[in-house]
């Protein structure tokens, strides 16, 4: 009997490993957008009924053994976890963003990080829906530089 | 040697919060309706707040407000760093009316900055915006509803009877017509955005 269950795991394993080679960046992907979920608090469950998304469908993906959603999917879920669709796609291997754009979108968002960190500084918003685009937070850093007279954006 | 004594100035966000601050620290934090009664009280706004009497009631904070262009996710936004104080109100305002809205929201957040200085926060991370939306309803609401007691004095004080009933029921549903309007407002504004997004889509 034990030797029955041990084969029947091995097997799954196998086939979840098979299956992962299959696709390009399914081995982080699952376990990013587990992180995305988990970052907001969210229950499969919760998350099913916001993105309309089956929950035993994302727990396979976010355990790996399933490959990443349609790209309609991965919109929906954008939306209920307040990431932009390009990080999804990307990660999911739907999209390649050259290295600039990377670079450009990174300097942002650890500039936006040092200004909604920044004791000294108060800031805030009033939003259209729950998602900051990278243009509102490139706009908020901006105008942190120009209170402050610091320079976050500047290239390095 | 003791510390010195902070002066607060007394027309002022923070002179406004201390007042708060005193008349209502028994039931702290307040709820939005009083800091609002409070706002409308301190700042003497008038029953119909408009945006030029906000300009000029931030003019007299110190606090630049500015109608611009800001990104398409963006109504509004506002920050505090030392002595600068800054509202920006989006140009592209898709329902009139909600520019004042927008400022009063952004109003409210700078006021939080001002409690979280005294050490008495009032809202958290996580319901500031919903706070924020309740404050800009209740200024509107609160410096209306202030108007209501004199304009019955004014009601009554007409002689002829059904015109005296009518200005009763003309200021009843004046009042109700008004309390709806502010408070659909946001509602109205998101249903536009939506659409517009879907346009824009399509």
């Amino acid at each position: 009997m034990i030797l029955v269950n041990l084969s029947t795991e091995i097997l799954n394993l196998a086939i979840a490993r098979f299956k992962s080679y299959n696709y390009p960046g399914m081995n982080k992907f699952g376990p990013y957008l587990k992180q995305l979920r988990k970052q907001k608090g969210l229950t499969l469950k919760q998350v099913e009924k916001a993105a309309r998304i089956s929950n035993s469908f994302l727990s396979q993906v976010e355990r790996g053994i399933r490959k990443p959603p349609r790209p309609d999917m991965l919109n929906r879920l954008a939306a209920v976890y307040g990431v932009p669709v390009q990080d999804l796609l990307e990660t999911a291997g739907y999209i390649t963003r050259n290295t600039k754009e990377r670079t450009e979108r990174d300097r942002i968002e650890r500039a936006y990080e040092h200004v909604i960190t920044d004791p000294h500084y108060s800031q805030g918003t009033r939003m259209k829906g729950i998602t900051l685009s990278l243009e509102a937070k490139k706009f908020i850093v901006e105008m942190y530089e120009k209170a402050t007279n610091r320079s976050l954006l500047k290239e390095e | 040697m003791g510390q010195e004594p902070i002066i607060i100035p007394p027309f002022s966000l923070s002179g406004f919060c201390a007042t708060v601050q005193s008349k209502h620290a028994a039931n702290w934090p307040p709820t939005e309706m009083t800091i609002a009664t409070e706002f409308v009280d301190y700042f003497k706004l008038e029953p119909i707040v408009f945006m030029a009497k906000l300009e000029e009631l931030c003019q007299q904070l110190g606090i630049t407000l500015r109608v611009t262009s800001l990104p398409e996710c963006l109504r509004g936004h506002n920050y505090r760093f030392e002595n600068q104080r800054e509202i920006l109100i989006s140009e592209s305002q898709t329902v009139r009316g909600t520019e004042v809205y927008t400022a009063l929201h952004e109003m409210r957040e700078l006021l939080e900055y001002e409690f979280c200085d005294f050490g008495i926060p009032i809202c958290n991370s996580a319901d500031k915006e919903t706070r924020a939306d309740e404050f800009a309803i209740s200024v509107q609401i609160g410096a209306f509803a202030k108007e209501i007691p004199a304009l019955l004095n004014q009601a009554s004080g007409i002689e002829c009877n059904w015109k005296r009933w009518a200005a009763y029921i003309a200021l009843f549903l004046g009042t109700i017509v008004y309390g709806v309007a502010l408070a659909a407002l946001p509602l109205l504004e998101d249903i536009q955005d939506r659409n517009r997004l879907r346009q824009l889509r399509n």
